[in-house]
């Protein structure tokens, strides 16, 4: 019991993360200065999806908060209160309150001090409307419970804690509003609201039946039926809606309450929302208001006083009830086709990750086949047909993996507008390529590197405003995230307009720190990538944000971890662009099978820039054991990698060997090897995953043979080979 | 005595549960694993060699799409290397998830013993910090006659303290 609940729970966490997702977006697209109804909608919508449920669940300081930051939007959305841009950066402060809200609730952070929020978003509610929060305020405790309803229904954890709300509630709700209102309503002129539910309404999870009975709780009345699209018995479908309802609302609930009622019904739904009472219909027939079944028994002369009392479709509020009689009777709801709204499922991400390793299998099972079988037998069986569906599954596989960036980017906004506050800069934020798709397993691990990026970008980057207008430069400082897939890898791009690279400065700290000796000459270039060299940071004081003893060398090991590489450019005074070259997924890889003392390595193919098959003479002895290769004339350095790997040192020629040349950090490197195997696609099976992680592995894959091969990891092995002097060695040989 | 403490509050609460020990020798000794934490008893073959690990770790090797590190539980315990023979096997051990192979020299038995039966180990280790996990008597099954049954000590092993995982610290 408890369990399912937790499960429940899970659920509402899981959505509740969607939803500030989305609020998020709305409130900085609001920011951005569209305020349009559907933004304003939206974020509204999130926000109330994650008060109902924390109700539901009994989130106290959650629900508490995000009921005044729904007012509040609430009064936005219904014109009262201006979505200026100092309101959209409260919202946007209140979102953050929020989201630490909902952490809080799952216990991973402590409740946040929201008072001066609250403050600030009840002084916003006052201003916004003299009258208003009077109104809310009333609607406000029977609001809450019904988003409690609400969410029920969209997050189907109905049972228990609803029913005994709607037992609780109901009979005072009812009572209270809905006589004594009713009458008034007519003096008032309240709402006719005519709803057709969409002939799917069932099938979609928005059971009409909610709607009428929370319009009921607010003291709406179903004045009318109309029955005329019910079909003969025997074609009807008994999940199907059918009928389109008239329903009263004395004019003391707001039109935003009433709105909000149909928050989750199917768009194809017929809705219509007037205000003006309907012309006859009051306490017509009270055995239609309990139980609105679409059943057959329903008589003649309650389909007559439906269409007395619905037609009703003045296009302006405060057109007189009397000009209603006009309207013709609503057409009956629309089929549902033409769009269908793509259905998702939620699956346990360890389901998808088993069903990765038996594709993986499978992809094996189907190498050993190819190894095994000759062409002709291959044929016979129908191998390739057997390899290309495989290939397929494997794609599909890889494809439900696969997330929109977004996920990574979306905490982004929020760091910058702290970031900001902290270091007193004015930044804008400017995001593309976020529908770019990368396997999960990548988006996970990318957090923490680009959340250092952008610190560093703002910390050290982009300047003060006083400082950028003094250099003529727009006083808004501009960070541009940016992800776009090339073949195989993911380019991810944080890039500011600041202060760029001091070469100066950081060539000197390196040089105090050890890190080259002074008298090297290095290009622009090395001088950069030095803000990666361990054990570096330029920040000239420590400040509360980057200060903290993680510098670049952090990033660029994270990154390297992926099986990526970081590109830095600077332009001095233009600003900065670090870009993260990362593979799409980390399961599968291009590989090039080599051989080496009997056993069976696998290169990245990306690293790969060529092989060569010594001639004599070709390979150059330098001074202290290493040695370089010619390449027309650029002498590249080589490693053996039986001496990296300390393997007996193999008795052949080095005219029998090949040299293949990698492209690293460091340049292109040359590493030998005995022979070249193959060139295929490898499962990358993680080696901490059972032992820890190797220096110079990247992981390990099973071949076609059943048999194991290390996947190498150019640069780890290439720089654990030459690691302190590297930009020495590399300044030199430029 | 401290460690009799500690020890005695974890085995003596289920007080006469049984526990099923596949036991092995290693050299002349005999040691146990519990039957829980095993996966399959596999013969040698060699495992695919890796770099810059402590010679202990034989390599890794396919355990049904895993790779699975093989670790040679004598030198992993401080003593000479197993020769191999015949009866040398793997024994594929689950550690909290983590899959392990180990290399023993046979495996003898499994047998049935009480959480009461089981002895604390005693303070004097050998090697590191103690991988023997209790000791208990068990009766070997005499070939001659069922009468006399020889007593054997056998030891049983911590198998979270022998994960090669554990040694991630040292490495990175």
């Amino acid at each position: 019991m408890s369990d399912d609940l937790d499960d429940i729970q899970a659920i509402f966490f899981e959505e509740c993360n969607e939803g500030l997702a989305v609020a998020e977006a709305g409130l900085s697209t609001m920011a951005d200065g569209d305020t349009s109804a559907d933004v304003i909608a939206g974020v509204f919508r999130a926000v109330h999806s994650i008060k109902g449920g924390a109700g539901a669940f009994g989130h106290e300081a959650l629900q508490s908060f995000s009921h005044i930051f729904e007012n509040l939007l609430d009064e936005v959305r219904a014109g009262r209160i201006e979505p200026t841009a100092d309101t959209c950066k409260n919202m946007l402060l209140a979102f953050d309150v929020l989201s630490d809200h909902v952490q809080a609730a799952q216990g991973f952070v402590a409740v946040p001090d929201d008072a001066a929020m609250l403050a600030t978003l009840e002084a916003l509610l006052a201003e916004g409307s003299g009258d208003a929060p009077a109104g809310d305020a009333a609607a406000s405790p029977e609001a809450s419970a019904r988003a409690a309803e609400g969410e029920a229904d969209e997050f189907g954890f109905m049972p228990v804690v609803v029913d005994i709300e709607d037992l609780d509630q109901e009979p005072d709700a009812f009572v209270d509003l809905g006589d004594g209102d009713a009458q008034e309503s007519a003096a008032d002129a309240g709402w006719s609201i005519r709803f057709a539910p969409s002939r799917d309404a069932m099938a979609n999870g928005s059971e009409p039946l909610l709607v009428l009975r929370e319009l009921e709780r607010m003291g709406g009345e179903v004045v009318g039926v109309e029955t005329a699209p019910l079909p003969p018995l025997r074609e009807l479908d008994p999940e199907a809606a059918y009928f389109t309802w008239f329903v009263s609302v004395p004019a003391t609930v707001t039109r935003s309450d009433i709105e909000e009622a149909f928050d989750f019904v199917a768009p194809d739904s017929g809705i219509d929302i007037v205000e003006g009472v309907a012309p006859s219909a009051p306490e017509s027939e009270p055995e239609l208001q309990p139980e609105p079944a679409p059943e057959p028994a329903l008589e003649a002369d309650e389909k007559s006083a439906a269409s007395d009392a619905a037609p009703s479709t003045p296009p302006v509020e405060n057109i007189p009830p009397a000009a209603a009689a006009k309207a013709a009777p609503p057409a009956p709801p629309a089929e549902a086709k033409a769009i269908e709204p793509p259905q998702n499922i939620r699956v346990d991400v360890s389901k998808l990750d088993m069903l990765l390793n038996l594709v993986g299998e499978l992809v094996i099972r189907n190498s050993i086949l190819a190894d095994r079988l000759d062409s002709a037998d291959q044929q016979r069986v129908e191998l390739p047909e057997l390899a290309r569906l495989t290939r397929e599954i494997q794609d599909n596989v890889m494809s439900l993996r696969a997330q929109p960036i977004r996920q990574a980017f979306s905490r982004v906004p929020r760091m910058l507008r702290e970031l900001c506050s902290a270091t007193n800069k004015d930044v804008v934020l400017e995001v593309s390529g976020e529908a770019t798709e990368v396997d999960k397993s990548v988006i996970e691990k990318i957090g923490e590197p680009l959340t250092h990026m952008i610190r560093n970008a703002v910390d050290h980057g982009i300047e003060g405003t006083e400082e950028r207008v003094a250099k003529a430069k727009p006083a808004q400082g501009n960070l541009k995230l940016s992800a776009e897939q090339r073949g195989a890898r993911i380019f991810l791009r944080v890039a500011d307009d600041g202060r760029g690279i001091d070469r100066e400065r950081v060539l000197a700290k390196a040089v105090e720190k050890g890190i080259v000796a002074s008298d090297a000459t290095l290009s622009d270039e090395e001088i950069d990538n030095l803000i990666c060299a361990p054990g570096f940071s330029t920040a000239e004081t420590i400040s509360s944000i980057s200060g903290r003893g993680v510098g670049m060398d952090v990033v660029r090991s994270n990154v390297e971890a992926l099986g990526g590489r970081i590109e830095i450019s600077s332009t001095p005074g233009k600003g900065t662009t670090f870009t993260m070259i990362l593979p799409l997924t980390l399961a599968i890889l291009d590989g090039m099978v080599v051989r080496l003392c009997g056993q069976r390595y696998v290169l990245p193919l990306s690293n790969v820039v060529e092989t060569v098959q010594p001639e004599p003479g070709q390979m150059r002895p330098v001074a202290n054991s290493s040695e370089v290769i010619d390449m027309r004339g650029t002498y590249v350095p080589v490693k053996r990698l039986s001496e990296l790997f300390q393997l007996p040192p193999a008795d052949r020629e080095d005219e029998d060997s090949v040299v293949i040349i990698v492209e690293t950090d460091a340049g292109n490197v040359g590493l030998m090897v005995d022979t070249i195997e193959d060139r295929r696609e490898v499962v990358i099976k993680s080696l901490d995953q059972n032992l820890y992680p190797i220096r110079g592995l990247g992981g390990a894959t099973i071949l076609g043979d059943g048999s194991i091969a290390l996947i190498l990891d150019i640069e780890a092995l290439v720089a654990s080979a030459n690691s302190p002097s590297k930009f020495v060695l590399k300044g030199m040989a430029a | 005595m401290a460690a009799t403490a500690a020890a005695a509050t974890e085995t003596e609460h289920v007080d006469d549960t049984e526990r099923k020990i596949v036991t092995f020798l290693l050299g002349k000794q005999t040691f146990g694993i519990d039957m829980s934490a095993l996966i399959e008893i596999r013969e040698w073959e060699d495992p695919t060699p890796l770099p810059s690990v402590p010679p202990y770790i034989k390599g890794v090797t396919n355990l049904r799409g895993h790779v699975v590190p093989v670790v040679g539980l004598a030198e992993r315990l401080g003593w000479e290397p197993s020769v191999l023979h015949a009866r040398s096997c793997i024994l594929v051990v689950n550690i909290e998830g983590k899959h392990a192979g180990f290399l023993v020299d046979e495996v003898a038995d499994i047998v049935s013993v009480a959480d009461s039966a089981i002895q604390p180990a005693p303070e004097v280790e050998v090697t590191e910090t103690s991988v023997i996990r209790g000791l208990v008597e068990i009766g070997q099954r005499s070939k001659e006659s069922s009468d006399q049954k020889d007593l054997i000590m056998v030891s049983l092993l911590d198998l979270e303290k022998l994960s090669p995982t554990r040694h991630m610290d040292l490495v990175a």
